[in-house]
């Protein structure tokens, strides 16, 4: 996705605006808006490490099932040997928003993760590890018999 | 809202294991009511919170795509008895909750 000037206008004024009517929470407007709306896996992946690149890993374990009968619910934890980790992140490649979640972690976690996710159809499941200052990925292939969306 | 959040907290031998279980519609936006045909609007959890004795240990931004009534463990240093350990949750409406357990 390209971002025209004028969509980049767009976003800072509503941003503004919602600040300036006040209510909105400070922890809230944390929440990385852009990231969760790319509607194409490769954005939400380049959301995740900016520019850097991405690295295949043999280090991370992701865990999910091969199978998932119910895509609403598809448990998926992950768990990693490589140091210093700061975010662990969820990308479904083929859902509506893939971005499903990010977790960061101070010094006091492990890097491990667990956490239940919906997939729209069969495809791979992304995570993305932040080890210092460099990212690494990898992918398990999850067939999905019915989708998530309940359509 | 309150009572939305359950905490389990299991003693390991390297480390404390946080499970939490949450209640919580988490619409996505994009389903349709199916009787009226309407679009049913997002409501989904978009911060999670897991702090030990009032330090944020984990954090998690959501997206739409984490299932209905989440559920989410992690594992931190072990804990010490008498330690607290406070998840706090933040949807897309502004509604938040937050719940404490103490470490036995």
């Amino acid at each position: 996705m390209t971002l025209s000037r004028r969509t980049t206008l767009k976003s800072f004024i509503s941003f503004f605006s919602l600040s300036l009517v006040g209510g909105i929470h400070p922890a809230q407007s944390a929440w990385p808006k852009t990231a969760f709306a790319h509607n194409n896996y490769k954005d939400a992946l380049q959301a995740v490490t900016g520019d850097n690149p991405l690295i295949e890993s043999q280090e991370i374990y992701l865990k999910a099932p091969e199978l998932a009968e119910n895509g609403a619910v598809v448990p998926v934890s992950v768990s990693t040997t490589l140091s210093d980790v700061k975010s662990i992140a969820l990308v479904i490649e083929k859902n509506p928003l893939p971005l499903a979640a990010k977790f960061s972690f101070s010094e006091e976690t492990e890097a491990f993760v667990s956490a239940r996710l919906k997939m729209a159809e069969s495809c791979d499941v992304i995570v993305v590890v932040q080890s210092g200052i460099q990212y690494f990925t990898t992918r398990k292939f999850v067939k999905v018999t019915i989708g998530g969306c309940g359509g | 809202m309150t009572g939305t959040i359950k905490i389990r907290i299991k003693q390991q031998d390297d480390f404390t294991l946080i499970r939490t279980l949450i209640s919580h519609p988490m619409e996505t936006g994009l389903r349709k009511d199916k009787e009226t045909g309407k679009v049913i609007p997002p409501h989904f959890i978009q911060e999670l919170l897991i702090s030990l004795n009032d330090k944020i240990v984990a954090s998690g931004m959501l997206g739409s795509a984490i299932s209905k009534d989440p559920y989410f463990s992690i594992r931190i240093d072990k804990a010490k008895p008498g330690d607290t350990v406070t998840i706090r949750w933040v949807d897309n409406h502004g509604e938040s909750d937050t719940a404490s357990v103490l470490v036995k």
